[in-house]
């Protein structure tokens, strides 16, 4: 869904990006009618008095525009300090969406890791007009690569690492696709990297633009790479699937790229979606096209360079087979 | 069973049963005998079934019965058919 800023002479006009917004303007926007963020397939509302968020959130989201009131959100949720003696005794933030709190509470000063969890939760469970596979998705010469993958597989590395490096990032989460048209849309949040990933994509590219780092969460050290200027902007163009890769990184080991089978990518696809048993039928029908109209491989790899080259070389194949 | 899907994917079927929500990915034997209980509209069995299919391929009955056997627990066990056993 799409938001849409209207100013008081009634005249929409292009927003500023949260990077050029004062901070107290955004504090000010969470603190009443909420930050809209229009992430391309959903719109999050987020308010709250966390005194972190407003820097951490103009950090990662900082090619998005600033939108102070709207008409529409898909999400809704709120990140606040606890009222009582948790306020000054070692001091929490809560996330709270329909006047629940689904989430233990973080540290203070960790509201941003919160957030994404919570937005990602939410989004999961409640956006089922479309199939949610739980895939990196990016963008090339209009169509789409997915790559689905369980956690640990070295998915949101791989997907930053082809952001930064040509490819337009979709997401890291969600492969969003339109039961109807097959295509695949962006729900653009920044990409979580975890651990050593983090060191590792600021060797990969120096000038990356990464978000404060949170160590001791759940997931261990957590930071987030900001989406790029051209994906933000283009954020609501949806493309054409055309490849789906299974990633795997392997310490040490040499890029291995292999075909896999229809079946397969029906498999990695349907049982690592977030809705597909939900969809029923829709969800059913919607993995059969995607397993039918994508050329499928299996990576292996541990140098992200090698895994951009080889995927880069094998691209070409895919875009042939998704015109015929 | 009503409404049930079955679908080619490179040398293995997809099989969806609206009634159970379970999607199973089936061999050809399994996606053979489904297929055809389908189209029977009647309740079948494993003896009928190696008749029928011994009869389309040529093959041995006392085979593809062992086969049919194998296969007709995983149609079970996933709802895209229901046993005639209470």
């Amino acid at each position: 869904m799409r938001a849409a800023r209207t100013h008081e002479a009634g005249e929409p006009t292009p927003a500023a990006p949260l990077a050029a917004t004062p901070l107290h303007r955004i504090a000010a926007a969470l603190a009443h009618d909420g930050l809209w963020l229009d992430v391309g397939h959903a719109t999050l509302r987020v308010q709250g008095d966390s005194p972190h968020l407003p820097a951490q959130l103009r950090a990662v989201y900082r090619h998005f525009p600033f939108i102070d009131r709207a008409e529409w959100a898909d999400v809704h949720c709120r990140l606040d300090r606890p009222r009582g003696l948790r306020r000054w005794l070692k001091p929490q933030v809560v996330f709270v969406s329909d006047a629940a709190s689904i989430f233990s509470p973080f540290p203070a000063d960790a509201p941003l890791p919160l957030f994404e969890w919570g937005c990602n939760w939410l989004i999961g469970h409640r956006m089922n007009d479309r199939l949610l596979l739980h895939a990196g998705a990016l963008e090339r010469d209009g169509h789409a690569l997915l790559l689905p993958a369980t956690p640990g597989s070295g998915k949101s590395t791989l997907t930053a690492a082809l952001s930064l490096r040509g490819w337009r990032l979709l997401s890291d989460e969600f492969g969003v696709v339109d039961p109807d048209t097959g295509l695949v849309h962006a729900m653009l949040k920044p990409v979580a990297l975890k651990n050593e990933s983090i060191a590792v994509i600021r060797a990969f590219e120096p000038g990356a633009t990464l978000g404060p780092s949170f160590p001791k969460t759940r997931k261990g050290t957590v930071a987030h790479l900001a989406a790029s200027a051209d994906a933000v902007a283009r954020r609501h163009e949806a493309a054409q699937p055309a490849a789906v890769v299974l990633p795997r990184w392997e310490a040490g080991s040499s890029t291995r790229f292999e075909p896999v089978t229809p079946d397969t990518a029906f498999a990695a696809l349907a049982f690592n979606a977030f809705n597909y048993q939900l969809l029923g039928e829709t969800g059913f029908d919607t993995v059969v096209r995607l397993a039918r109209q994508c050329l499928a491989w299996q990576l292996v790899y541990s140098e992200l360079d090698d895994a951009i080259d080889t995927l880069d070389r094998a691209w070409p194949q895919a875009l042939e087979a998704a015109a015929r | 069973m009503a409404g049930l899907r079955l679908e080619p994917l490179g040398a293995v079927w997809a099989a969806f049963s609206p009634a159970s929500g379970e999607t199973q990915l089936l061999n050809d034997e399994s996606a053979a005998l489904l297929e055809w209980l389908l189209e029977a509209k009647v309740p079948g069995d494993a003896d009928a079934a190696a008749r029928v299919f011994a009869s389309d391929t040529g093959l041995d009955v006392a085979t593809l019965r062992l086969r049919i056997e194998q296969a007709w627990p995983v149609l079970v066990e996933s709802g895209l058919v229901r046993s005639g056993e209470r």
